[in-house]
């Protein structure tokens, strides 16, 4: 009798599950509010945008930022180079993090063990930004658009992802394959890849997000803007738009960065919007893999 | 393998493949696109125009120097930003005739242009990699670097090329004209200068003088509600009481604060209690650094300050830009000629729009005020150096272009009759201009950008452009007489009022590396300690009762030796 009434208070008592709703709800709103102020943001009158004394919905309606962005071909340039980036990005990440995996995943490689050493320790132990920078400006990276591509098309993390994930495979499948007569390479075409879609799925979530919020390396790397992705043209405008007018600055130079400031302090909410949609059109459909993904990092061997 | 995986991968390589070459194919591209184009299209401009001039003079030989700088941009009066790089593509009459104005002087240029948010980074990785342009912006690089640089012989003598690589104008205006003392504050310990500085001049009626900064106060407000311009620092409490009180904004809260600096000395009301504008600084007078802590006026300064917070006038909350846009800024702190801070506030419909304007009050102890100006030839606050890598002869000939009055007139005024017309032997732009690069007041190739600046600023008409321009901002009648009167008040009484130095840091000489990585060890703690005792002081958080623990705190923090460092850079530059 009293395990039952502990079963229902657990699951079914009316008061916990409202509480659940509200708790779900607020983290909800807390999460979605920012996006959410700064879409009003971005549509309401500019005189109402610079006192940022709008909160439920937008004061006026106004588009001129968004018919500014529009316009801007520096803008479309970087979000061309974006795309540019995430395609092959994406691509080159599963494709290496699945031929590495399934390496790693044979049972009869010789120096298995060695070479996941090999792979783990610079993970957790990187030559840090200054052996990087130095590594691409003698591969002649510097200044080219390689830069973002090479280095950002393999991931160690996402190897060792793949090989857990190709160690839940059982044994069996493969060797039926090979009792068929298949060579190695038939087994990882005919029954790996095939039955390793949903990490696949993850690898490629998880790249695409974090390729197309990339900045910091293309900053370092790309000194000109014609290479450069999306995200470093909002920063660009964020920074501008927030540069303090220091004691020593000069007449024209404190009225220019004034004058700036004011000019674009619509366009930096409209440019959030305008950069974030794409991902944010993404995530529904990837929701369940990055669910998955999660589960999947925290499976120990 | 399967059809269908087949084609899937295929699909997928071949898009790989696509997309990375499309990429790595860029970079030759880029080269000649986008980078390249903006410095190649100066080159063939140069190239065309030494075609035209063949047939006039002959042609000195063109010799090309490569110049790494950021991407400077403006504003042009319909919000767009134009880059520099936008005027180097074709966008700009006025870099024509730079380019043209080069040809002639046998100087092509090859630029480099970064955007202005990374070009430390790249200035930094290039010094790294050893510097492989002739003239570079070394706004961003700290002096330890410098000397670093100028250790290693990467950096070479500006003084030796304009002594023996120019025909006398570059040698004449640093060595006797309007750069002589900027040149003086540039030298190092061995004797030599190794950067260029830009030069501001102001002249009035034939008088040096510099703009002038502080606390300006609403005087929009103040014919509003009937008051006079308050001129002690007991009637501007008063004043600034009233506006709450009687609603200034009009939006029923008593919401009217005033925004200033108040954890540092430059923001007007300290000056107003004779106070120098940072935690040591230039007195002008006597030639001696010393500490505004130091000085007399400090305790009534704070016991003022403390006043206007406790009283809820004094803007604490960070939130000072979208208080100006709210109409809710009753005084501000900055140039007393500008006007960028009216045109951020926003008045309700039908109201009198906001106009600024400079004040300066009697303190109640006795105290003279001070008015905070720039010197009269002012060091501008962006650097170029040449490397070792530069053609000297063709160094020499950049130099005496960019100290010449063409330049001068080119880069302030632009062309006559495109940008500005001669009245009565004034230069006066046009204001009215429909084309961008006309709106924009300074060529872009200054301040922060490739090249230093030569201004001569006429300030009598700056007055007079001022006023004007108060006319299309809502004062049709009268325009902006007021701001301009309290300017004209002190430039033309220069006894009556004591000035304060702007900036200390920009009138001594260059730090030793000794002095440098002194006041690297110092400075820090120092600044954050005094900031925060300010603060705290002002707001009531610390007592002036246990005033000599906080001297006797900052003394041990260096405070003695910061001023001893200074007034040793000050008097170098003397001597």
């Amino acid at each position: 009798m009293r395990q039952t009434k502990k079963r229902k208070i657990r699951e079914g008592n009316p008061a916990v599950t409202v509480l659940l709703y509200v708790l779900a709800g607020l983290a909800a709103f807390v999460t979605l509010y920012p996006m959410y102020y700064v879409l009003i943001l971005s549509l309401s009158e500019p005189e109402f945008a610079a006192t940022m004394k709008v909160y439920v919905l937008p004061k006026g309606f106004n588009l001129d930022a968004y018919t500014a962005l529009v316009r801007d071909t520096k803008m479309w340039r970087a979000y061309a180079n974006t795309f540019l980036y995430v395609i092959p990005n994406t691509i080159l990440m599963v494709l290496t993090s699945t031929v590495v995996a399934y390496g790693l995943n044979y049972k009869k490689l010789i120096g298995r063990k060695w070479l996941t050493m090999y792979l783990l320790i610079p993970m957790y132990f990187s030559g840090g930004f200054i052996t990087s920078f130095l590594l691409i400006l003698k591969l002649g990276l510097y200044d080219n658009p390689l830069s973002q591509i090479i280095p950002s098309c393999f991931s160690i993390w996402n190897i060792i992802l793949v090989r857990s994930y190709f160690r839940t495979i059982p044994d069996s499948l493969s060797e039926a394959a090979k009792i068929d007569g298949a060579g190695v390479m038939q087994v990882l075409a005919n029954v790996f890849i095939p039955l390793g879609k949903p990490i696949f799925a993850v690898i490629a979530v998880y790249t695409i997000v974090g390729t197309w919020n990339s900045w910091f390396r293309a900053s370092i790397y790309l000194p000109h803007t014609e290479w450069q992705p999306l995200q470093l043209y909002l920063r660009r405008i964020l920074v501008e738009a927030s540069a303090s007018a220091t004691d020593n600055l000069d007449l024209d130079v404190l009225e220019q960065l004034l004058k700036k400031q004011m000019s674009g302090v619509q366009l930096k909410y409209a440019m959030i919007i305008f950069t974030s949609l794409p991902v944010l059109c993404t995530y529904p459909f990837f929701q369940k893999y990055f669910v998955k993904g999660m589960v999947m990092g925290s499976l120990k061997e | 393998m399967r059809k269908g995986n087949k084609r899937l991968w295929a699909a997928f390589l071949a898009a790989t493949v696509v997309s990375a070459s499309l990429a790595g194919c860029g970079q030759s591209a880029e080269k000649t696109d986008s980078a390249a184009a903006e410095t190649t299209a100066a080159v063939e401009k140069t190239d065309s125009a030494a075609a035209d001039a063949a047939g006039e003079d002959a042609p000195k030989e063109l010799k090309t120097i490569r110049i790494l700088g950021p991407d400077n941009s403006a504003v042009d009066n319909n919000g767009n930003t134009i880059y520099f790089s936008d005027w180097v593509n074709g966008e700009s009459k006025k870099w024509e005739q730079l380019v043209s104005d080069l040809e002639g002087y046998g100087v092509k240029l090859e630029l480099d242009l970064i955007p202005a948010d990374q070009i430390e980074n790249v200035v930094q990785t290039q010094i790294a990699a050893g510097l492989d342009y002739d003239m570079v912006n070394i706004s961003t690089v700290d002096t330890k670097t410098r000397m670093s640089l100028v250790e290693q012989g990467k950096l070479v003598s500006v003084n030796e090329i304009w002594e023996n690589y120019s025909d006398g104008t570059a040698k004449e205006y640093y060595t006797t004209g309007a750069g002589s003392s900027v040149a003086k504050l540039n030298k190092l310990e061995d004797g030599n200068q190794y950067w260029l500085t830009g030069v501001t001049y102001g002249d009035y009626k034939g008088r040096g003088v510099g703009s002038l900064v502080g606390a300006m106060i609403r005087y929009d407000w103040l014919q509003k509600l009937g008051l006079e311009m308050p001129t002690t620092t007991e009637e501007l409490y008063q004043t600034l009481l009233a506006f709450q009180e009687q609603d200034a904004n009009g939006n029923g809260q008593a919401d009217e604060v005033i925004t200033l600096n108040y954890n540092s000395f430059y923001n007007g009301i300290a000056q107003m209690y004779g106070l120098g504008t940072s935690s040591y600084f230039l007195d002008s007078e006597t030639g001696k650094i010393t500490s505004p802590w130091y000085q007399d006026g400090i305790k009534d300064y704070i016991t003022f300050m403390n006043r206007l917070f406790k009283a809820g006038l004094l803007d604490t909350s960070g939130q000072a830009k979208e208080k100006q846009a709210e109409n809710k800024i009753s005084m501000v702190s900055t140039y007393w000629i500008g006007y960028s801070s009216e045109a951020a506030v926003t008045v309700p419909e039908g109201e009198q729009r906001a106009q600024f304007v400079g004040l300066v009050c009697d303190p109640e102890n006795g105290c003279t005020p001070l008015v905070n100006s720039q010197s009269a030839v002012q060091k501008n606050t962006y650097d170029f150096a040449f490397t070792s890598n530069v053609d000297k002869e063709a160094a020499g000939r950049l130099l005496d272009y960019l100290t010449s009055e063409e330049y001068a007139t080119l880069t302030e005024f632009g062309i006559e009759g495109y940008s500005y017309e001669v009245v009565d032997g004034v230069k006066q732009r046009f204001t009215d201009s429909d084309i961008s690069e006309c709106q924009i007041r300074v060529a872009l190739w200054v301040n922060d950008c490739i090249f230093p600046r030569a201004e001569t600023v006429d300030r009598a008409q700056e007055l007079v452009t001022a006023t004007e321009m108060g006319k299309s901002m809502g004062w049709p009648e009268e325009g902006f007489a007021a701001k301009a009167d309290p300017v004209r008040e002190v430039y033309e009484n220069p006894d009556k009022y004591k000035l304060a130095v702007k900036s200390t840091e920009l009138e001594v000489a260059v730090a030793t590396v000794e002095e440098t990585e002194r006041i690297a060890d110092l400075k820090t703690d120092f600044d954050t300690y005094s900031e925060e005792l300010l603060t705290k002081l002002i707001m009531g958080d610390a007592s002036l009762d246990n005033w000599d623990t906080y001297i006797a705190e900052m003394k041990e923090l260096g405070l003695d030796e910061l001023i001893e460092i200074t007034q040793a850079r000050y008097d170098r530059t003397l001597g």
